[in-house]
């Protein structure tokens, strides 16, 4: 039994429990297995035994890391059994959870900033402490693809809804989830959906249907988007915020569109290209670097894709098929991502059961160039290199000093310097930048500085910094 | 506190000696510096080497047509029931075009002979997607996919001869432009957090422990994973030394010039903290988002072009009172103007050419270039570009940077002699 195996069951005899407020139906971990040695991944300096990494990194890529109690259940499970209750999340009670954050619903020149702090730390808090972790992760997959932000919207509320949609359709059709970001009130806003009348339509929604949401560029033509912009004509907003559909300012003639002919309405439009295989391609591709590696092969994208195809835009069966992919299980996936800010913030607080000041997250996010409901465009956040920078380096060294309550992660310190980094990275740090943070920790005089220095030493390797 | 100057460059020597950076090899393939001592007195080249040039990028697709007025033409006051800018309230530069009435600041400066605007920048076969044609804009080549920015491109040959060259992007996230094959601009967002803050209230020696951990730990262990580990190693390095200097840079800054409180204008006040330090870039690179004005426009375009215009005015003005105008280039673009004919909702949908803005000292002022034909649209009723935006390109590398542009834009494009 090694240092960590005996670690995990000395925090579950000691009653450390997992997650938050969720309450999570954890079995009792026993009899963790003692590790096999099939073979051998390299890392850096140091190696690891093959059925170290693959839990970790299950729940770094479906989830947001996990604590050592929880990483110590998952691996109990083994790798099939820990991939399905991932995503058979809908078997797992949430009810516990926060539903809703504290706004209200309301139109205004500028949202006020508390709305804007409860929104964000309600979401992250669900990454953070949901026993659904992969239901968050497609929420915010989601969320970067039909990227809407709250600059121009200004309902703190309606991305608040939008988000709802973003979640419980998240694994559903992708057809039901197109048509409910097609009428979703965050969005009509957001790309002008619901000023298209009629008499003079808008482009906006049409043209970013098929360049972003669903076949990309190359696939249609700019009359194709005039013919998209008078299919979608009609949708309007209440004063309560809620979408309708009024046909006197819907255009009912016919359109041609993508080399078909009819008098096409929303409902044709998001059908047609739900399955159009331009579409299945993309989203496959986008799930796989989301989940996998950047730059698949074609070879594995029409896998995907075909999978998509075959099950008519099943998005939960696409990322089965990725979860379960071989490359999704290769050195290449493993450790291949670079950590977004909002993945760096919460797989530090969801492994150390610690906390953060609402407002120290958004302004951290902000800095870092992810907040939540902010994306910069319709095109989303940007990902992998793009995080790393001057600016964004000197935020992941500074944050740490923002995490309150450690007081689990200082229990778990008392082990080793080893141990306590192996709570925000389970491979273990390379053993010269090891000896680098335990030198420095000894210049510490009290514990608490200690334990922080090793959690920011920890966090500002280059390691902790990849997914 | 004295300033640490040559950390960044011994950090980058062991970095080096270890193989985690490509060596500064004057004969890597690229574009190559002009050999400015055989064409311009030594006093020139000496100057040359003090020059900024600051890129503003308007993201959306600011609306041309209703920035730089055709207030002569009733095409224009046809197109637009809603929309047009009467006579009465434009900014006239001449009998022909107009400023729009929101910038008087940027008028003034034209009047003083200091704004070069060219007419109608655009590129053959022009894409109307805000991503793909801002890519464009940004790699500088509407033909074919390129992965490094022009500026990237640019930083990869100045600073293969020259390590000192630096350039910053004033932004969370680095642009695709400012990205090159080797070599990166810095970013900086803000300045309050561009540090490593101490673990404890007080500076004590464990503090310098940190840093001195946080130095090793990106460079003492270089166990290269991926090339993913390197690039953060490196960023971070950088990060720490360019710190010490910025920050101190910025406490000795003073100026009496009352910049507007925007976000826009504090970053160009932070511009002008970041070019009067010692770390001196040769490229500032900042951005202000609003411009797809596709509803309800015209007040939402007549508050952004006032922020441009009053930002870009106080911060002339600061850098004229340092004595540096001459050594100060602004220019402005975004990715596409907008369509001639506005649309139903009182908004303009994304179109195709636009006006240039270049501001600074040197600069010859007046109009270059064709304002386009508004009776001679495209297929999509989209103007027709009459230069090509890398003709401008061309002429900032060559006659405001001092380096060959045919190898940066990858082709030989006909300078306009704004300079």
């Amino acid at each position: 039994m090694n240092r960590r195996a005996f670690l995990k069951i000395a925090l579950v005899a000691a009653g450390v429990a997992i997650g938050g407020y969720f309450g999570p139906d954890l079995l009792t971990v026993a009899n963790t297995s003692v590790q096999s040695l099939e073979s051998q991944v390299e890392f850096g300096a140091a190696s690891f035994t093959t059925d170290d990494w693959k839990i970790p990194h299950l729940l770094r890529r479906a989830g947001f890391g996990a604590s050592p109690t929880e990483l110590a259940y998952f691996e109990n499970l083994g790798v099939d059994a820990a991939t399905d209750r991932l995503l058979n999340y809908e078997n797992i009670d949430a009810s516990n959870g926060p539903d809703q954050p504290n706004i209200t619903m309301r139109f205004m020149r500028k949202p006020p900033t508390g709305e804007i702090v409860n929104l964000v730390w309600w979401w992250v808090n669900r990454m953070v402490n949901t026993p659904r972790p992969l239901e968050e992760k497609m929420a915010l997959f989601w969320h970067n693809h039909f990227a809407t932000a709250i600059y121009k919207v200004r309902s703190p509320y309606l991305m608040f809804k939008q988000n709802e949609l973003l979640r419980d359709k998240g694994m559903g059709s992708f057809r039901d989830l197109l048509m409910g970001i097609t009428e979703d009130p965050a969005m009509l806003i957001w790309l002008d959906g619901a000023q298209n009348r009629k008499v003079s339509p808008n482009e906006n929604y049409g043209r970013e249907i098929m360049e972003v949401f669903t076949i990309g560029v190359g696939n249609y033509t700019e009359d194709d988007v005039k013919a998209a912009a008078r299919a979608l004509t009609g949708y309007q907003i209440d004063k309560s915020g809620s979408s309708f559909f009024n046909p006197k300012q819907h255009d009912d003639g016919t359109k041609t569109f993508l080399g078909q002919t009819g008098n096409f309405g929303p409902q044709d439009i998001v059908s047609i290209l739900a399955s159009h295989p331009a579409t299945a391609k993309s989203i496959a591709r986008k799930l796989f670097a989301y989940f996998a590696y950047d730059n698949p092969s074609d070879d594995t994208v029409s896998r995907i894709a075909n999978v998509y195809t075959r099950t008519d835009g099943d998005i939960k069966a696409v990322v089965e098929a990725i979860l379960n992919s071989d490359e999704f299980w290769s050195a290449q996936a493993h450790l291949g991502l670079v950590k977004s800010p909002v993945e760096y913030l919460t797989t530090a607080l969801r492994s150390l059961g610690a906390t953060v000041n609402p407002k120290a997250a958004v302004a951290t996010l902000n800095s870092m160039g992810q907040l939540p409901f902010d994306p910069p465009s319709v095109f989303g956040w940007p990902d992998g290199a793009a995080w790393i920078n001057t600016s964004t380096m000197l935020d992941r060294y500074n944050f740490p000093l923002r995490i309150q309550d450690l007081d689990n992660a200082t229990l778990a310190f008392e082990d080793s310097v080893d141990t306590a980094t192996r709570t925000l990275l389970p491979e273990g740090l390379p053993s010269d930048v090891l000896q680098v943070i335990e030198q420095s920790t000894d210049s510490f005089p009290a514990e608490r500085q200690k334990v922080r220095n090793i959690i920011r030493l920890t966090m500002s390797t280059p390691y902790y910094n990849l997914n | 506190m004295p300033v640490n100057v040559t950390r960044r460059l011994f950090v980058r020597q062991i970095a080096q000696s270890i193989g985690q950076l490509p060596s500064l090899d004057p004969l890597s393939f690229g574009p190559r510096i002009l050999d400015m001592t055989s064409v311009l007195p030594q006093q020139q080249v000496e100057e040359m080497k003090n020059r900024t040039l600051v890129v503003v990028q308007l993201s959306g697709g600011n609306d041309g047509l209703n920035t730089l007025v055709p207030y002569d033409q009733q095409t224009y006051y046809n197109a637009r029931p809603t929309l047009a800018l009467s006579k009465g309230v434009v900014l006239p530069l001449n009998g022909e075009v107009a400023l729009h009435p929101s910038m008087p600041a940027l008028q003034a400066l034209y009047n003083d002979n200091h704004v070069a605007i060219v007419q109608g920048a655009g590129y053959p076969n022009p894409n109307r997607s805000h991503y793909e044609s801002m890519t464009i804009w940004q790699t500088a080549s509407p033909d074919e996919t390129m992965q490094t920015g022009w500026l990237g491109r640019y930083l990869d040959t100045a600073r293969s001869l020259d390590s000192s060259i630096n350039a910053v992007e004033l932004d969370a996230l680095l642009s695709p432009a400012v990205v090159g094959e080797k070599e990166r601009a810095m970013a900086i967002e803000n300045l309050q957090s561009f540090r490593v803050a101490p673990l404890t209230r007080q500076t004590q020696p464990s503090d310098e422990a940190t840093i001195r951990a946080l130095d090793s730990i990106q460079c003492g262990s270089c166990q290269e994973y991926n090339n993913l580990v390197n690039a953060m190693m490196e960023a971070g390095l950088d990060a720490m030394t360019a710190s010490d200097i910025v920050r101190e840079a910025a406490s000795n800054y003073q100026t009496s010039i009352m910049y507007p409180t925007n976000d826009f204008s504090n970053r160009l006040k932070l511009a002008a903290q970041v070019v009067s330090s010692s770390l001196k870039p040769t490229i500032v690179y900042l951005q202000i988002g609003g411009f797809d004005t596709h509803a309800s426009q015209k007040n939402t375009q007549a508050s952004l072009l006032k922020t441009v215009s009053d930002g870009i005015s106080a911060f002339y003005q600061d850098m004229d009172s340092k004595g540096k105008a001459d050594d100060l280039l602004i220019m402005t673009f975004s990715e596409f103007g907008r369509r001639v004919h506005e649309n139903g909702s009182r908004g303009t949908d994304h179109g195709t050419a636009e006006p240039m803005f270049l501001i600074g000292g040197r600069v010859t002022g007046g109009l270059y270039g064709e304002y386009p034909d508004l009776s001679s649209l495209d297929s999509n009723g989209d103007l027709i570009h009459t230069v090509d935006f890398r003709q401008v390109y061309a002429s900032v590398l060559q006659d405001w940077l001092g380096v060959d542009s045919t190898p940066v834009l990858n082709s030989q494009f006909e300078k306009l002699n704004m300079f």
